[in-house]
């Protein structure tokens, strides 16, 4: 610890006279020592560079947000080719529809689904794509959170992104994954705590499956009006990801 | 993407602002992930070298030393093109192979010593978080300026001599964990001198 206490001194200004002057020529003589010193100063550097250390924080969020928004822009396009072989077959559908109208209608009334029945049916957890190494755990709070999550271990999981939302408020990624955490944990009104917080916020890139999730999430809550209200929206609006289950969905609820 | 877009980004990026490096990750993260790709490489390492690359950029950008001759993504391109062949290198992959797809250019000499400096600093920082909190505040704490009688009061402890002998625990922890660690060995043991520079493709 003398060393350390030494290069420390040195480093603090607090060395002067004889002391200082016999300190920089065992510097100078001895290599090891040499090199010790500049370690210790690039280690101060690298600890007091909160900048950097804040931008990589940004850079780790902001490729989760591409990914993200990367998965939704590739299953919007999936389904827009699904809608146009689907109207192609909706001409032949049509014919045979009218002749069994009568029949079809007393079926659908039949089959309609209790707001539970149409959660078991419709909720599929969240599936992120995002590729991580356990070497990238100690990197970022969120990435561990992620990679938890992707391993199953909600719990852990959730306490992750509860400690980032803690500290950054404004984390919209860590309030979306908090809030699929809970939802595979069953913990709804935490869940719909969660996404409340990103529709909130427009800006979000997560707000689409926001709102499918918080209608699913009231659904299980037997909220069935606020579920019927959010998926009205959903199903209003084409270009919305969600919008065509939306749709399938408010059709068959109770 | 035009000079003024660029100015806005690289400003942008400076200030930390969300938006702008989101639109950086839009605009120029698929052409780097397609070279690694193609390159043997796989997405974990696309994110990584473009991480890198962005943070050389940052450095420069910060220390106004940023002089760009082409288009941002060009530039963002030739980087992580240049950390990847070096990863490459390190690997002994052979590149003989190398599939070039985007445009790019000879980027500046100090850029793989700003790389060299990025990683060696995040991985102090990386263990530094790995100490307890209590090291992680003392020694912030004393960083930060504060004197010892501060830091003795701020921390609870009984008097500066366990106050001193506690920080210079904890550094020392942090040095020796850092010094046994094989990534800062490699990082230690790189040298780019004229005899190791990668050969032009």
């Amino acid at each position: 610890m003398k060393i350390t206490a030494k290069i420390t001194n040195y480093l603090d200004g607090k060395l002067s006279g004889k002391e200082l002057d016999v300190f920089l020529q065992e510097v100078k003589n001895n290599p090891e020592l040499s090199e010790l010193l500049s370690l210790h100063k690039e280690v101060d550097a690298a600890i007091k560079d909160k900048d950097a250390q804040r931008m990589r924080e940004k850079l780790d969020k902001a490729y989760i947000d591409f990914i993200a928004s990367e998965n939704a822009s590739h299953k919007q396009k999936k389904t827009a080719t699904g809608i146009i072989r689907l109207k192609k077959y909706i001409k032949y559908a049509a014919v045979i529809a009218l002749l069994f109208s009568g029949t079809m209608y007393l079926i659908i009334t039949r089959n309609k689904l209790s707001p539970n029945q149409l959660y078991s049916i419709y909720y599929q957890p969240y599936e992120t794509d995002i590729a991580i190494r356990s070497t990238d755990l100690e990197k970022s709070k969120i990435l561990e959170g992620v990679y938890l999550y992707q391993q199953g271990n909600y719990n852990e999981a959730n306490k992750n992104f509860s400690e980032v939302v803690k500290s950054n408020p404004n984390c919209m990624e860590a309030y979306f994954y908090k809030a699929m955490s809970l939802m595979e944990l069953q913990k709804y009104e935490e869940v719909a705590h969660s996404l409340h917080i990103i529709l909130e916020n427009d800006q979000s890139a997560y707000t689409t499956h926001a709102d499918w999730y918080l209608g699913l999430c009231y659904l299980k809550m037997n909220k069935k009006n606020k579920a019927i209200r959010i998926f009205s929206i959903i199903s209003d609006s084409t270009a919305h990801y969600y919008s065509v289950k939306a749709q399938e969905l408010l059709e068959k609820i109770n | 993407m035009t000079v003024h877009v660029d100015d806005s980004l690289i400003k942008g990026l400076i200030n930390d602002d969300n938006k702008a490096i989101s639109q950086i990750y839009s605009t120029c993260y698929n052409p780097v992930r397609s070279y690694i790709c193609k390159n043997s490489g796989e997405e974990n390492d696309a994110r990584d070298i473009f991480q890198e690359a962005i943070m050389v950029v940052y450095d420069k950008a910060k220390h106004n030393q940023l002089n760009l001759t082409c288009s941002l993504k060009t530039y963002i391109f030739s980087i992580a093109r240049l950390l990847w062949l070096k990863q490459l290198k390190k690997k002994q992959k052979s590149i003989v192979q190398l599939k070039e797809a985007e445009e790019y250019t000879e980027v500046e000499e100090d850029t793989i010593e700003i790389y060299n400096k990025n990683t060696k600093h995040a991985l102090f920082v990386k263990h530094f978080k790995q100490l307890s909190k209590d090291c992680q505040k003392i020694i912030s704490l004393f960083l930060d300026g504060k004197g010892i009688d501060e830091v003795t009061i701020i921390m609870n402890y009984n008097s500066t001599q366990h106050t001193k002998n506690r920080r210079y625990r904890c550094k020392k922890s942090l040095i020796n964990t850092i010094r046994k660690h094989p990534d800062y060995k490699k990082l230690k043991n790189e040298n780019y001198s004229e005899n190791n520079k990668l050969p032009r493709w």
